[in-house]
């Protein structure tokens, strides 16, 4: 992870210089193998964890509720990916974007990753499918601050939940 | 005993400037060879190739092994160029609402050097050149690449997924061609 650099908020770790052409080129070999052609500066922050609040990796036996603010931006969403970097199907159901996803009255959102979303209606929910994940948070058009200051970042808390809803 | 060292440390410059060159040109490859495949007509993924523009469809992405982590979200289409044809000229629909849409154009390193959102755009349509040529100036935006071989990248998101027919038949107003 040093030579390619950077910045963690919680278990979340972001790259400011992804994909320009001054990056660190340790880190443009290692996005090409990741993600190939990455958006740039202004235009987005991309955000990855493979862990949970208590720091274990996120598992496809497991429920958990991704909650937080949402980011001052155009556009956000939250995707996962299998360990592997690959989609996971349905793709259809490992999105939660800004536009289909509620704000809550305290201002917070609150969706379910989980393999069983009909355990939880009426709530916004990704399916995992069973699938050890990622996921990836991307801000487009973010709040500019959030590039010269890293803890205003609005990342969520990822907690593991129940079958319950 | 000198020259050992030198001749090592020759090795672990070239090995270093080898292995961050190789990365990009390997997935830049395996990018090349999923656009040639994409030009065979296959019924589930629709006409994907028009007019040197690779439209991607979402359900035909997941084989792919160079689409790493695309956003579901997103439509995208593909320009692959090659500047030894001339400058390229390109004519692409934005949409007017507020949903997001970018262009980003990519050297063959895969750094983006050209970046465009369509809040800095106050048309329905954007035009602009891609040259390697610095003293170029022209009526229309310029974006100046440094390798002659590279791809340009459009984002367009769906608010829903049953934008997808609407959204597919907007994006393909694409227009390129070399000058």
């Amino acid at each position: 992870m040093n030579l390619i650099g950077g910045i963690k908020r919680n278990q979340w770790v972001t790259h400011f210089d992804l994909s320009m052409e001054n990056q660190n080129p340790w880190l443009r070999n290692y996005i090409a193998f990741i993600g190939l052609l990455g958006s740039i500066r202004p235009e987005v922050i991309y955000l990855e964890t493979m862990k949970d609040d208590e720091n274990e990796r996120l598992s496809g036996d497991n429920d958990y509720i991704l909650s937080g603010f949402p980011p001052n931006s155009r556009y956000w969403s939250f995707v996962i990916y299998d360990f592997e970097n690959r989609r996971i199907e349905p793709f259809e159901e490992t999105v939660a974007n800004s536009y289909r996803t509620p704000i809550q009255k305290t201002g917070l959102y609150e969706i379910i990753l989980t393999d069983h979303p009909e355990n939880y209606p009426g709530k916004i929910a990704i399916n995992h499918g069973g699938a050890n994940f990622s996921i990836i948070m991307r801000i487009y058009g973010p709040n500019l601050k959030y590039y010269t200051d890293k803890e205003s970042i609005p990342v969520g808390r990822i907690k593991k939940g129940n079958h319950n809803g | 005993m000198g020259k050992w060292i030198t001749k090592l440390l020759g090795t672990a410059i070239l090995t270093h400037g080898f292995l961050i060159w190789i990365g990009p040109e390997i997935v830049m490859r395996k990018l090349d060879r999923d656009l040639e495949a994409a030009k065979m007509y296959v019924e589930e993924c629709g006409e994907r190739w028009k007019n040197g523009v690779f439209y991607i469809n979402p359900s035909c992405l997941s084989n792919k092994s160079s689409a790493r982590k695309p956003n579901p979200d997103f439509l995208y289409y593909l320009i692959p160029y090659d500047l030894s044809n001339g400058d390229l000229y390109v004519s692409t629909p934005v949409p007017s609402d507020d949903r997001y849409w970018s262009i980003h154009a990519h050297n063959r390193n895969t750094d983006a050097f050209y970046r465009i959102s369509n809040t800095e755009i106050d048309k329905d349509k954007f035009e602009f050149l891609i040259t390697r040529d610095k003293s170029k100036t022209a009526d229309i935006p310029i974006a100046y690449a440094t390798s002659k071989k590279g791809v340009i990248l459009n984002r367009l998101v769906m608010k829903d997924f049953s934008e997808y027919e609407m959204l597919d038949t907007f994006r393909r107003y694409t227009f390129r061609e070399y000058r």
